[in-house]
Parts: structure tokens; C-alpha cells; sequence
């Protein structure tokens, strides 16, 4: 019985040091894989979404291959899911340098439900990230993060002006609305705002419409310039008059957004 | 005829005990070395430290105990709660194979299953081991003790 005893020692020595030896590597290589993110990249989409591109570079110098690379964020307004994106890599084979694109879109329709919370509101998003990889084939692991992400809004603080007129000839009067607005949005607003006045019995009295180009970060000013019927004036001077405004800002559009004057 | 017969059981212990204190002395330097080189991890994971330092002064208690009853069967019996020990302590420092840590809002989540299972497994042969060689003493003992019995007929 001492040979068997002493070959069950053997190969339990060789199975723990070749044990030791895997696991003091898989640690070790661990120091020679190399994450980076890229610039976050948006855009607006022909349909009116908002695309948000994250590059993360993997440079897999260790020793073992990366299997099942996964990234999924969930974007929540509140309790509610805005946003969901998943990107897999299959594999990244030892020595492989990849750069992933993840990709998460926020959606027309998505927009459209929230849409005037979105245009006029800066809150906070809750950013649910997480990324996930099989470490040297066997060894699962998981980073997960809660991120509080702001939302600045591209029509901060839109107002209209006090409509200014000037006669335009016996039938008609040049009507002025200023509008102003803050752009907190991390892309560029450029399309046109429609804007309607009319008579607080419900009457059209005159509509105009005038384009935006508000670079992200900065305040625009702009005036809509339209023609009312001279009978309109005492309304208008009295202010017995509200606007309907409507916003086309690329393919999305917004409105009517009722402002009241006096 | 006496003084020999002391002289060698004193040379013994002497020898067991410095046997024992080689032994544990190879056991503290390793885990020394092993607490320098995951010291990260030690500070990531509450409670590893004093459970692995537990483990690590209960361990050596049992093996320089198992070293100075060399050649009876209380050897054998440490040898057998040594490796059971190292087992028990595999399996409950690890818990579910799940290791979680959380730093500020971020959650690192290791999934050690596999490797919890191939420890397990190789922490078993030297489970099976001891036994054997807590059988194979029981077995050697027996067979002594019939020779002596046999011997004056």
C-alpha cells in the first residue's frame, strides 16, 4: 500500500503545482490586458434618434485568450428604461488588439413619449453599465456600475418675447417674436421653429416660422418674422393672444407647445 | 542500560521538534510571501484576512502537532484534520464560488466556481491520501501486534 500512497502524493503535488502555476499566470497576464474608452460620440439619425457611440479598446497582451466579451448598458429616466444596448465579442485571441463599438440608440418613439421633458428639462439619467468577460477561459467575471449620467436639454429655457409689430401696409402688420433658448445638449440643434399666434378665442391670426442653429453649450436668439391682418392689432397689443410653437429639429418634431401671453 | 534508552528518546524529540519547527516555519514563510503578493486582493475581500490567518496558526498547530506524534496514531488523526481542515477552508472562504466586491458604485463580480471545484478536487487526493495512510498505519499496527502475540507460543 506505501507505492500507492506515495504515487497518490506525487500526483497530488504535480496537480498543485500545475494549479498554482495556471492561477499565478491567469493573475499575472491579467496586468498585461489593456482597456480604454474612446470619445463618446453622438449623432442625430435620418430617423430622428439619437445615436451614442462608446469605443473600447481591448488590447489583450496576456497570456490567455478572452472569451464571451460582453458590454449591456441600460438607460433609466427615473424607474423607467429609456435605453437598453448589448455588444458581444465572441473571443479575443492572446495578442489580439480590438477596438468594440457599443452602440446604444435612443430611439424616435422613445423620445416622442418624453419628448417635452427631454427638450426643455436638464435632470439626471440613471446609467446602468455593465462588462463581462471569460478570463483565461475558466473564469467568469463581471464589472458593474450605476453611473448618474446628466441630460442637458436643447431647448433650455425657451421663451417667446413680447411680439413687436410695425405696419406693413393698410391690411397687414410685420410681427416680431423673439424667442430665446439655452442649447445644454451635447449635439447642435439646427432646423426650424413653427410658431402660430392666435386670438384667445381660438381665431388664427397669423403663423411664421424662423431656423435654428444653436451650437451645443450656447444660448440662441432668434425672431420670427410673420404678417397679421390689421384687424388682429388690438388683440395683439392687448395681448388677448397665445402661440402654438412647433419645433422640426432634423426629422424629429415637436409640438404644439401652447405659450400664453400677459 | 536506562541512560542510552533516554539519551535516544530525548534525541528523538529533539528531533521531531525540529522537524516540526522546519515544517512551520516553511508554512509562515509561504504564507508570508502569499499575504505580500495579495495584499490587494486581502484589502478588496473583508474578512479574508483573519479567516485565512485562522486557518493559516490552526493549520500549523496541526501540523507541528501531527510532526511531534510522529509514528503513532495520533499523526495519523492530524494529518486527516489538517487536510479536511484545508478542504473546509477552501469551500467556506470561497462560500458560493462567487466573489463580490464593491467599491463605491462599482460591483467587481469573480465567478471562482471553477476554481473552487478543481481545489476542492485536488484538496481531496490529499484527503485520500491521509486516510490511506491512517489504514495503511491501523493495518502495519495490527499485524505487529499479532507477530508480538504470536512470538512466545
Amino acid at each position: 500500500m506505501n507505492v500507492p500512497i506515495r504515487m497518490l502524493g506525487v500526483a497530488s503535488v504535480i496537480c498543485w503545482v500545475v494549479f498554482i502555476v495556471f492561477v499565478a499566470s491567469a493573475a499575472y497576464s491579467l496586468r498585461y490586458v489593456q482597456f480604454s474608452l474612446g470619445e463618446l460620440q453622438y449623432s442625430v439619425t435620418s430617423d430622428g434618434s439619437i445615436a451614442c457611440t462608446l469605443p473600447i479598446n481591448i488590447n489583450n497582451l496576456g497570456y490567455y485568450s478572452l472569451k464571451a466579451f460582453n458590454v449591456t448598458t441600460i438607460v433609466f429616466d427615473g424607474d423607467t428604461e429609456v435605453v437598453k444596448a448589448s455588444t458581444f465579442v465572441p473571443r479575443i485571441a492572446q495578442g489580439q488588439n480590438v477596438t468594440v463599438l457599443h452602440n446604444a440608440t435612443l430611439s424616435r418613439e422613445s423620445l416622442q413619449a418624453r419628448a417635452e421633458r427631454f427638450m426643455f428639462n436638464d435632470f439626471n439619467l440613471t446609467l446602468q453599465l455593465s462588462a463581462g468577460l471569460d478570463f483565461a477561459e475558466l473564469l467568469p467575471s463581471q464589472v458593474s456600475a450605476n453611473i448618474s449620467v446628466p441630460w442637458g436639454a436643447p431647448l433650455h429655457n425657451f421663451s417667446l418675447g413680447q411680439p413687436a409689430f410695425n405696419v406693413f401696409n393698410a391690411t397687414y402688420v410685420e410681427v416680431h417674436e423673439p424667442f430665446s433658448f439655452d442649447n445644454h445638449a451635447v449635439f447642435d440643434v439646427v432646423g426650424n421653429v413653427r410658431v402660430k399666434l392666435y386670438e384667445n378665442t381660438g381665431r388664427l391670426i397669423c403663423e411664421g416660422q424662423a431656423d435654428l442653429h444653436a451650437a451645443k453649450g450656447t444660448r440662441f436668439t432668434g425672431t420670427a418674422v410673420f404678417y397679421a391682418p390689421a384687424s388682429a392689432v388690438p388683440a395683439l397689443v392687448e395681448q388677448h393672444v397665445y402661440a402654438e410653437v412647433s419645433f422640426s429639429v432634423g426629422s424629429f418634431e415637436y409640438g404644439p407647445l401652447v405659450v400664453h401671453y400677459g | 542500560m536506562g541512560e542510552p534508552r533516554q539519551v535516544n528518546l530525548f534525541r528523538e524529540v529533539a528531533v521531531r521538534a525540529l522537524k516540526a519547527s522546519v515544517k512551520a516555519g516553511l508554512i509562515l514563510g509561504v504564507y508570508l510571501i502569499c499575504l505580500q503578493l495579495l495584499d490587494p486582493v486581502f484589502k478588496l475581500i473583508p474578512g479574508l484576512s483573519e479567516t485565512t490567518k485562522l486557518f493559516v496558526t490552526v493549520y500549523v498547530a496541526l501540523a507541528v502537532i501531527g510532526e511531534l506524534t510522529a509514528r503513532t496514531i495520533f499523526e495519523q488523526i492530524f494529518n486527516v484534520a489538517r487536510s479536511l481542515l484545508f478542504m473546509l477552508y477552501l469551500a467556506a472562504s470561497l462560500s458560493d464560488g462567487v466573489l463580490t466586491v464593491t467599491i463605491e458604485n462599482v460591483t467587481l463580480t469573480v465567478d471562482t466556481t471553477s476554481f473552487l471545484v478543481i481545489a476542492i478536487a485536488l484538496s481531496t487526493l490529499g484527503f485520500a491520501r491521509a486516510i490511506m495512510k491512517a489504514l495503511l498505519f491501523l493495518s502495519e499496527k495490527a499485524e505487529r501486534d499479532q507477530t508480538l502475540a504470536v512470538k512466545p507460543t
